[in-house]
């Protein structure tokens, strides 16, 4: 029997990447598109701050895929594509080539886009977003001449550029608001010891600074801060955080608050279409409350519950969330959802940099982060999973098991 | 120590004596430049390549949990006996080497039965 049915998914990064294929895995013989803005087949996002501007990686080489393997899937890439309409009652999408296109269901996976720096200069030549392949090369490209990089926002992707800059021997100066780089989503605890880690690689740290605008004729040429200070710089890449992909849906009957919202099985309030990914913020069924995460691992994962759904197989999605990052010879991996006034307590391993940082809420660990301490972030899971109430002093103690605390 | 000498055990290469392996314990060994990491569940020794196929890691630093190999940078899991990527961010799987054991002593044969890609 010939399947007629037609499965659009606009956004092909990861989560639109991982629906395509979890739906071919599982058995969908319909037409299958997805619509990506970028000219480049899907690839691995996270690898751009990182791997892609320290140069280790070209830009052209971080596709999870070959193109060839689309075409087995029977997957259309419909790269360089924009939907510019949605129709949800007639199932008909409209393209930025202006054609006309019919969905049965319809997968949301358009992520985020950067959110614009607002002070007078900041259309300056010279200042960049880092979201797309295409902003890393201009990044990489302005990095070969420029001695001074100013970095605004020391989030995740602040914190990884900054590194990744030092790393080739630029002059760095990372700016933000917060006290500490990522203490907005890690606490000050943890933003402590990532200020020390950049400041101990030569970073210039202006935490507490508000930008007020940007100088220069043809380019950019400094940063001012509110308190009068200017940094010269040739290059700033400002990385203060993202808001959801969502513009295309205003004024439709789609529910949005903080992106797209669905259920714990990925569905909008309309039959028939669906959300994964950055722009999903879905009912977590362990959490019981609405969330929406920017990383790798959930984009991938709820790539797959979506595709399930889709194809009338819906599974409840409510994983752990996880993320990791990489600065210098730091690794970050964190586990749960911490929130602020958690209740922080420090594991301190007496070996060069390995620290364990236990985020509790009413006495139960919510949240893990490890830093240079991956294999503990097994055991934590089991931790946060089990919510019983541990004794602080033995999560604080190095020399005690974390595999044997439960038992 | 008598080297047992094969004869019909095509490309394998002696690794490890069984005696010297402890259930669950992750070993790195190196053959003909390849790392790789030897263990044993319940009795059984597998090889498996020793670097996780999503970025450089040595997953001999990692943990073994039911059958699974995580790695310690990013948290990747590794079905042992498959070698299938079952943990985001690796997608590709890791290759695991078919693993002969004569006279007490662990060979490996470096021909994977799974290739990353």
């Amino acid at each position: 029997m010939t399947d007629t049915s037609q499965i659009v998914i606009i956004g092909g990064g990861l989560a639109g990447h991982s629906a395509a294929e979890t739906l071919r895995k599982e058995g969908f013989e319909g037409d299958l598109t997805i619509f990506e803005a970028e000219p480049v087949i899907p690839y691995d996002r996270t690898l751009l701050s990182k791997a892609v501007l320290q140069g280790s990686r070209s830009a052209d080489s971080t596709s999870f895929r070959s193109i060839e393997y689309y075409d087995e899937l029977r997957v259309v890439l419909a790269l360089d594509q924009t939907v510019t309409g949605v129709d949800f009652r007639a199932r008909e999408l409209t393209t930025s080539r202006g054609e006309q296109v019919r969905y049965d269901k319809l997968l949301i996976a358009t992520g985020t886009t950067p959110i614009r720096l607002p002070v007078p200069g900041a259309d300056l030549p010279g200042v960049h977003y880092l979201r797309t392949v295409a902003d890393a090369v201009a990044i990489k490209h302005d990095l070969e001449s420029a001695t001074r990089v100013g970095v605004i926002g020391a989030g995740f992707i602040g914190a990884e550029v900054a590194a990744s800059a030092r790393i080739l021997g630029k002059d760095v100066h990372l700016i933000d608001l917060l006290d500490a780089p990522m203490a907005g989503a890690l606490g000050h605890e943890v933003g402590d010891v990532f200020a020390e880690i950049h400041a101990s690689h030569g970073v210039s740290l202006r935490m507490q600074s508000r930008v007020n605008e940007l100088r220069g004729d043809e380019r950019v040429e400094a940063i001012v801060l509110a308190d009068g200070t200017e940094i010269p710089c040739d290059l700033v890449v400002v990385g203060i955080g993202v808001r959801p992909a969502t513009d295309l849906f205003v004024g439709t009957d789609l529910d949005l608050a903080n992106g797209v919202r669905v259920s714990e099985t990925c569905e909008t309030n309309i039959p028939g279409v669906y959300a994964a990914g950055d722009v999903a913020n879905w009912w977590h069924p362990g959490m019981g409350h609405h969330i929406r995460i920017e990383h790798f691992n959930n984009a991938a994962e709820q790539g797959v519950a979506a595709a399930k759904a889709m194809l009338g197989q819906p599974v409840s999605y409510g994983p752990l969330p996880y993320f990791w990052s990489d600065q210098y010879d730091i690794n970050l991996q964190h586990v749960g959802h911490c929130v602020p006034g958690d209740e922080v307590v420090l594991r301190r391993y007496p070996d060069g940099t390995a620290m364990t940082v236990f985020y509790l809420r009413d006495g139960i660990v919510e949240a893990v982060a490890a830093i240079n301490r991956g294999r503990d972030i097994r055991p934590s899971r089991k931790l946060i999973e089990a919510r019983q109430p541990i004794d602080r002093a033995v999560l604080a103690d190095p020399e005690q098991e974390l595999r044997s605390i439960l038992a | 120590m008598l080297e047992w000498v094969m004869t019909d055990q095509g490309d394998y290469v002696a690794v490890m004596a069984v005696d010297d392996i402890k259930e669950s314990k992750l070993y790195p060994i190196e053959v003909n430049g390849k790392e790789l990491l030897l263990t044993m569940v319940d009795g059984e020794v597998h090889i498996v390549d020793g670097i996780c196929t999503h970025e450089y890691a040595q997953l001999w630093d990692g943990e073994l949990e039911d059958g699974t190999i995580w790695c310690p940078l990013h948290s990747s899991g590794f079905c042992l006996k498959t070698g299938k990527a079952t943990n985001p961010p690796a997608i590709d799987p890791l290759p695991i080497y078919p693993v002969r054991i004569d006279g007490g002593q662990v060979y490996v044969s470096l021909t994977p039965t799974t290739k990353a890609g």
